[in-house]
């Protein structure tokens, strides 16, 4: 369980020159689930990418935890990332791949089969990856970033390329683990409703180079449901009042949304049903 | 079962060809009836006089050995080198024209040298064994080593794994395709060059056998202990590296 600050400067890409990310500050409270909305090539992965210190050519700083620990460091904060595609190492059995990540102890092995358990996997722990659907690689991934008890979990479009039931059934699934553990979750995605339905809060990213220009707190009760009424009419009213939400804002709106930033939370506080 | 079934069909198939092989030999053998192709029936019976006498299973004992020890190093030695070229463009640039040249030195002038230089020893043989076959399993590992998938070892870095077992979960599954080629390759090559580094500067096994029984000009005893030495590296493939080959690749869909 960790808070979290960022502060990106400013994030080049040399080839083709391109500024990725810039002026992008916001902190996620410890245990709190972060949904970070933007068009593609907003650099959301790259983001990602800079706070779990996969890509370390930035400027700007990330921190992480109360104290001021740099991540990957050699007290750094456990960190797991669940990525678009499912990666799991395919010559790995499904159990092994949990196992990966884990010591040999008695205590993770059967931590490892628990959270197999957790996800529905009981009956396919023997098997390779290849015999596995695209949901159940993906749970497996789920498994395999709450084995190390994350303190911060990144997820990158985790669900994307998945058929509507099985999607939302992996949502629930993650949003059980994260009841029964409370890693802080930064969570990737270009799906609105997606976002409301999962998250605490929502940042909105503009488009190339990607800053934070607008965020909204989602103060519905759960559990939620992507079809509830609330969930409905929060997802329609931010899409009213702002047309260019999932494109990036045009820079006028933005101005518009700055300075309407304290309207904008309490216009979240809709009333459940 | 499937797998079973096509599995034995395909060991009838390589029992077949085999088997063609030596009735054409045969046949070949009758019809000339020249003294410079004995039969197989004849190899076979010689084949089995010199396993009667001994000094055969000593001899092909002798050159497994040398085989055992150079395939190891050089694919040791080979592997850590195309590892690190298939990682680095600089080490590959630097090391890439040492690499073309040891492809292309012929296995004769290595072995002289090695004998000129370390003595007619053991350890020049095999170092002279092991360096021919060390380029080729370095080409062949470099290419493995460029097709690893960064994903998978952000993966490994992501979640901490430790060096050892990132080596031996993350990063060495990928490269075993091209290790199994490696290792494939490297016993028909390195056996063939071991009996020429026998013939030139030692007193035992298979190619020291073969040269002195070509002083005396008995092609029967030359074949013999060709079939045999051929028969046991078909063994230790059928037995050994198929096998292993499966076990590895028993992942795949």
């Amino acid at each position: 369980m960790t808070s979290l600050e960022i502060s990106v400067d400013r994030k080049v890409y040399r080839d083709p020159p391109t500024v990725a990310l810039e002026a992008l500050r916001f902190s996620v409270a410890e245990g709190e689930f972060l949904s970070v909305v933007g068009p593609s090539a907003a650099g959301k992965s790259t983001l990602l990418n800079i706070i779990a210190g996969l890509d370390r050519d930035v400027s700007g700083e990330i921190r992480l935890g109360p104290e001021d620990r740099q991540p990957n460091g050699e007290d750094a904060a456990r960190i797991a990332f669940v990525f678009q595609s499912p990666r799991l190492m395919p010559w790995l059995s499904v159990f092994d791949n949990v196992r990966l990540v884990l010591t040999e102890s008695d205590e993770d092995q059967e931590r490892a089969r628990r959270l197999l358990n957790a996800v529905g996997l009981s009956e396919f722990m023997d098997a390779f990856p290849s015999r596995l659907s695209g949901g159940m690689q993906r749970r497996v991934a789920l498994a395999r970033a709450f084995a190390v008890r994350p303190q911060l979990l990144l997820m990158d479009e985790p669900f994307v390329s998945l058929d509507a039931p099985t999607a939302w059934r992996l949502r629930q699934q993650l949003l059980d683990l994260w009841d029964e553990l409370k890693p802080t979750i930064l969570f990737v995605t270009h799906d609105l409703r997606e976002a409301l339905t999962l998250s605490d809060r929502v940042l909105f990213l503009s488009g190339r180079p990607g800053r934070v220009v607008l965020e909204r707190t989602v103060d519905l009760p759960r559990p939620r449901a992507a079809q509830d009424a609330g969930v409905l009419a929060l997802e329609e009213r931010l899409l009213n009042d702002y047309p260019q939400l999932l494109s990036g804002l045009t820079e006028d709106e933005e101005v518009a949304a700055a300075t309407d930033a304290s309207a904008a939370v309490n216009d979240a506080r809709i009333p459940s049903p | 079962m499937v797998e079973a079934a096509s599995r034995l069909s395909d060991a009838w198939l390589r029992g077949l060809s085999l088997l063609g092989f030596f009735v054409f030999w045969q046949l070949a053998a009758v019809l000339l009836a020249q003294p410079l192709l004995p039969s197989p029936t004849v190899v076979f019976a010689n084949l089995w006089g010199h396993v009667m006498e001994g000094e055969l299973l000593y001899h092909l004992g002798v050159t497994l050995a040398r085989v055992a020890v150079s395939f190891f190093i050089a694919l040791v030695i080979g592997t850590a080198i195309g590892i690190l070229m298939g990682r680095s463009s600089r080490v590959d640039g630097a090391l890439d024209g040492m690499l073309v040249l040891g492809l292309n030195i012929p296995a004769l002038v290595t072995i002289i040298l090695c004998y000129i230089w370390f003595g007619l020893t053991e350890a020049a043989a095999v170092t002279a064994v092991a360096l021919n076959k060390i380029p080729t399993v370095v080409v062949t590992v470099r290419e493995g080593a460029r097709a690893v998938d960064p994903e998978l070892m952000e993966v490994a870095r992501i979640y901490r794994i430790g060096p050892l077992r990132t080596l031996m979960r993350v990063y060495l599954p990928q490269l075993y395709p091209y290790l199994m080629a490696a290792a494939r390759s490297g016993l028909a090559l390195i056996w063939k060059i071991v009996l020429v580094v026998e013939l030139l500067g030692r007193s035992n096994g298979v190619g020291f056998q073969i040269g002195t029984y070509f002083q005396f000009f008995d092609i029967t005893s030359i074949l013999a202990y060709t079939l045999a030495f051929a028969g046991v590296i078909l063994i230790i493939e059928a037995s050994a590296v198929r096998p292993l080959e499966r076990h590895l690749s028993r992942w795949r869909p």
